[in-house]
């Protein structure tokens, strides 16, 4: 009983801390909408952006967050094999996505277009970048989670702390799809 | 060497006379604090009693100490700006354009965020849980990091006085693009950055604790339409905490990125958009007035219901318009910048969003006069405090509607029209409020009642030296005064009118000399004034059903409410209080890792500023390890047992 | 039982958002649309998949009363709309008046009904 109010309230307090970080995501999506076409002598989206690149990002991502549901329906049903395999699953696309990511920034500045060429790049980079940081930070701490589920059972405590990842790899697919919109897309 | 200390070289070090002074004073004081705490052996009581508490009556009293001290520094900044004015009439003034635009942002960043930030917090922190019946927060922990984060910001904006560096010149938001690193080279824009990065981080964590608390933590019975205004207000308030301080923490952030790594956001060139800047931390900026004033609304409905011993005139209109004006308040910001250039329809939009919030507010101020209406009127020091409210809010807010109409805008934006205009809501409004609630509460935090004849003589000198000091500033802006205006012509005939505005603040001095003489006094005298029932002013809400000082776990057993004020409902029903069966109570433990976090924040924040690289990975890497600590760490509650809890409650002797 | 429905809920959530993400990647590759209706129509799309992913994975609407994490959620919502819509709408009207080449100026004047 004591248990069910705290997880109650610890799943109420995160869900704020998420719909504080969606705000945070909304205030560099204004900022890149506004700044989106001051390109200044820089390039412009269209003609930087490789959006098969972008799209197989997209789907590797949307796979991951499906793969993470699935693990906490595991977790729930207390099996731990299956729980690891969809665990693992996660945190190699999470990775394989970090990777395109990073790749995908390695190239442009590669080609002499870093963010103190133009506002639209700082936006740019600012924006991707936030996400592929809150992305390092969720597979730290699946890795932490999955050091902590090594050492012990499957009980109420990881149960509660795999449902609270998976909702924040979640948040961080849905803040994605809006990046490959507004982003990507409509440039 | 150089490398390793980033930007701080010797050069760096405080050499010109007032951060010379600042910094012997501060060492001095630090170095006194701690020989006192050596020769009187406390430093274990310290750290165990107070330091790493998590209960939120002991985190409240240390916010309002710090917030306090902070008070001196930003009050005695706005008397260094006050003089320097009136002798600029005749001459040049002692301080130097910088160093007078350092001053005046440091006043305003102070007052804003550590002061009024930090009494409200401190007062919420005292009295939410009791007046929703709960014996915590909803995370004790988050609470008491919260907290140690304010305290890294507060440390870090005072920190230059002894490192070096200097405070921004830019106005307390840093508008850009002279906040860039084009106009603003030196370190000061960055200190200002991080302390309110790391304190605003801080009060994001104390916002979602608040709203979790207050949304799941009531006791059995407290509907949301019984639970007391102060609660409502700091609901509101709080959810416009976590709307706005991640669009603060975000600006801040991109300003950050600009000056750091060579980023073009707000920057006069390379696309940047400067006016983005302005439009974003106005966006946080409108409703942070809100954040302040609306627990202070709270209070006051909480102090004109006991003092005229009813119950508050139509409650549900005083919630509806709360709410109303938490809606209305986010949609107003661009009222901070009519003259920037839009056009007449989107002004025209905000004008009129501002001018309607007038409404919901005036509802308010007439529910407060209906509820002292045929009321018994019992004038103590927080009543006054309220009623001087009620005059000095409504004048302020008058000018405030005329600020709305972008056409008069027009010609006071950016005078000291503005400033009187604000000063006034911010003390009138928010100020008074919480020096009302710290005089309301104070006996149920210490167990005695505050001088009551010292706290009057405060409360005429406080409303006296306001309007002696912020009239003729009204009157100055109409005359063309600009805000921050450190030098002037003696033809203009401005002088006479600030020398009346530095006698204001003369008063105002003295009713500071009567708190603190206050204080001191009932300190000293506190038997006489001492209160054993827990309830010394007649109250009618549930921080009076317990002890005062209440005891570390607040209620024995937590009470079932049937009714809006909910105590004085159990006091009219006059039945005996049986003695109830007393059970364990789980509290948390103490801990010191809100303490070690905010070290490494501020480390890390301190490491940015002069650029030393190396230390933020440390600072970083201490951040984490304590975190991931704390984490595997599951044992954080110990066990209040119900014998000990009878003991305590038997001595209280209320049981029939 | 129930957690094979919890499971057909993330499959068919799964399957619905490769769909969207896909229409929406064809429709741009292929220039179905262009112009403003091409920005309506990914917004479109974005959102439906944000009310897909929040059904079928967050199991937003699933929850008992009182309804705290669904009025969050609604509330955040209106303020990113605000945050997002209300900068946009500002700054085009500021660029737009800080316009201030020669067909700018032209342009701003005509529209506002002056005349030199």
């Amino acid at each position: 009983m004591v248990e069910h109010k705290n997880n109650d309230k610890t799943f109420l307090g995160f869900w704020i801390y998420l719909m504080t970080d969606l705000i945070m995501f909304a205030v560099l999506f204004a900022t890149f909408a506004v700044l989106r076409n001051n390109t200044f002598t820089g390039p412009s989206g269209e003609e930087i952006f490789n959006l098969p690149f972008v799209l197989a990002e997209t789907l590797i991502l949307l796979t991951s967050s499906f793969t993470c549901g699935l693990a906490v329906l595991a977790a729930r049903k207390g099996d731990k094999k299956q729980l690891y395999s969809w665990l693992l699953g996660t945190l190699f696309l999470g990775f394989a996505f970090l990777f395109m990511e990073l790749s995908e920034f390695q190239e442009l500045i590669h080609e002499g277009y870093t963010w103190t060429k133009s506002a639209f790049l700082s936006s740019y980079f600012t924006l991707i970048g936030t996400h592929g940081l809150h992305i390092a930070v969720g597979l730290f701490w699946l890795i932490i989670l999955l050091i902590k589920l090594s050492t012990s059972e499957i009980n109420s405590s990881i149960i509660r702390k795999l449902t609270l990842f998976s909702l924040f790899w979640h948040f961080l697919d849905i803040v994605w799809i809006f990046i490959f919109s507004i982003v990507y897309l409509i440039a | 060497m150089e490398d390793l200390f980033g930007k701080l070289t010797l050069q760096a070090l405080p050499h010109e006379w007032f951060t010379i002074g600042g910094a012997i004073s501060m060492t001095a004081g630090g170095l006194g604090a701690i020989l006192l705490l050596t020769y009187l052996k406390r430093w274990k009581w310290l750290w165990t009693e107070w330091l790493t508490s998590t209960d939120p009556k002991k985190i409240g009293v240390m916010y309002i100490t710090v917030a306090v001290f902070m008070l001196f520094r930003g009050v005695l900044d706005a008397v260094l700006l006050w003089l320097h004015q009136v002798l600029a009439g005749g001459g040049q003034g002692y301080l130097t354009a910088d160093h007078f635009q350092q001053i005046s942002t440091a006043h305003g960043v102070i007052m804003v965020f550590f002061v009024a930030m930090g009494l409200l917090f401190g007062l919420m922190n005292i009295i939410v849980p009791l007046q929703i019946g709960a014996r915590d927060l909803a995370f004790p922990f988050l609470n008491s990091l919260g907290f140690w984060l304010y305290v890294a910001g507060a440390i870090l904006i005072n920190i230059f006085f002894v490192f070096g560096g200097e405070f921004a010149a830019t106005g307390w938001l840093a508008i850009a693009p002279l906040s860039g690193l084009e106009f603003s080279p030196g370190v000061g824009v960055d200190y200002w950055i991080w302390s309110l990065q790391i304190s605003g981080l801080g009060t994001l964590i104390g916002g979602i604790n608040f709203i979790v608390t207050i949304l799941k933590m009531r006791a059995p019975g407290m509907t949301l339409m019984r639970m007391p205004l102060f609660v409502w207000t700091t609901l509101c308030s709080m959810i416009l905490v976590v709307s706005v301080f991640p669009i603060l923490t975000m600006t801040i952030i991109l300003l950050n990125l600009d000056r750091l790594l060579g980023m073009h956001f707000f920057t006069t060139g390379f696309g940047g958009n400067p006016m983005m800047y302005t439009n974003l931390i106005w966006m946080w900026g409108h409703p942070e007035v809100y954040i302040l004033i609306l627990p202070a609304f709270g209070i006051y409905s909480e102090i004109v219901a006991t003092f005229s011993g009813k119950r508050l005139f139509g409650y549900t209109t005083a919630v509806v318009a709360v709410v109303a004006v938490t809606l209305l308040s986010t949609l107003v910001w661009l009222h901070h910048f009519f003259t920037m250039g839009a056009d007449a329809n989107v002004n025209a939009f905000f004008g009129i969003m501002t001018m309607i919030i007038a409404i919901p507010t005036g509802a308010q101020i007439f529910n407060w006069i209906a509820t002292m209406y045929k009321g018994k009127i019992r004038l103590t020091t927080p009543m006054l405090w309220f009623l001087g409210f009620v005059a000095t809010f409504t004048f302020g807010g008058m000018a405030g509607v005329m600020l709305a109409i972008p056409p008069i805008d027009y010609q006071v934006h950016n005078s000291l029209f503005l400033v009187a205009h604000f000063h006034t809501m911010a003390i009138g409004g928010a100020l008074f409020g919480l020096f009302a609630g710290i005089s309301y509460w104070f006996p149920k935090v210490f167990g005695f009642k505050l001088n009551e004849k010292l706290g009057q003589y405060a409360f005429w000198c406080w409303l006296v030296g306001f309007f002696t000091s912020f009239v003729p500033l009204y009157i100055l802006g109409f005359m063309g005064v600009t805000r921050r205006l450190d030098t002037y012509d003696p033809s203009t005939g401005w002088q006479f009118l600030f020398l009346i505005s530095l006698l204001g603040a003369g008063i105002i001095a003295l009713g500071i000399g009567f708190q603190l003489l206050q204080i001191a006094v009932s300190i000293l005298k506190r038997k006489e004034n001492q209160n054993t029932t827990g309830d010394p002013w007649d109250g009618r809400t549930l921080e009076w059903s317990t002890s005062s000082p209440p005891p570390s776990y607040s209620f024995a057993v937590i009470p079932t409410v049937d009714d809006r004020d909910a105590f004085w409902t159990m006091k009219q029903a006059g039945k005996p209080i049986s003695k109830p069966i007393f059970v364990d109570i789980h509290a948390p433990k103490n801990t010191a890792s809100g303490i070690y976090i905010s070290a490494f924040a501020l480390i890390i924040g301190f490491s940015l500023v002069w650029h030393i690289f190396w230390l933020t990975v440390l600072g970083f890497l201490g951040v984490i390890i304590t975190v991931i600590v704390r984490t595997f760490n599951d044992d954080t509650e110990y066990t209040i047992s119900a014998s000990e809890i009878a003991k305590n409650e038997e001595k209280r002797g209320i049981y029939g | 039982m129930k957690n094979t429905s919890e499971t057909n809920s993330y499959i068919i959530g799964f399957s619905l958002a490769l769909l969207l993400t896909l229409t929406a990647y064809f429709t741009v590759v292929n220039n179905f649309l262009d112009g403003g209706i091409l920005v309506a129509a990914i917004m479109l799309l974005a959102f439906l998949q944000l009310f897909v992913q929040a059904s079928f994975f967050l199991h937003l609407w699933q929850e008992k009363n009182p309804r705290w994490n669904l009025l969050v959620f609604l509330s955040t919502f209106s303020i990113i709309v605000l945050v997002v819509i209300g900068s946009l709408w500002i700054m085009n009207n500021l660029d737009y008046r800080h316009d201030n080449t020669h067909e700018g100026v032209q342009k701003i004047l005509e529209k506002e009904g002056f005349s030199r």
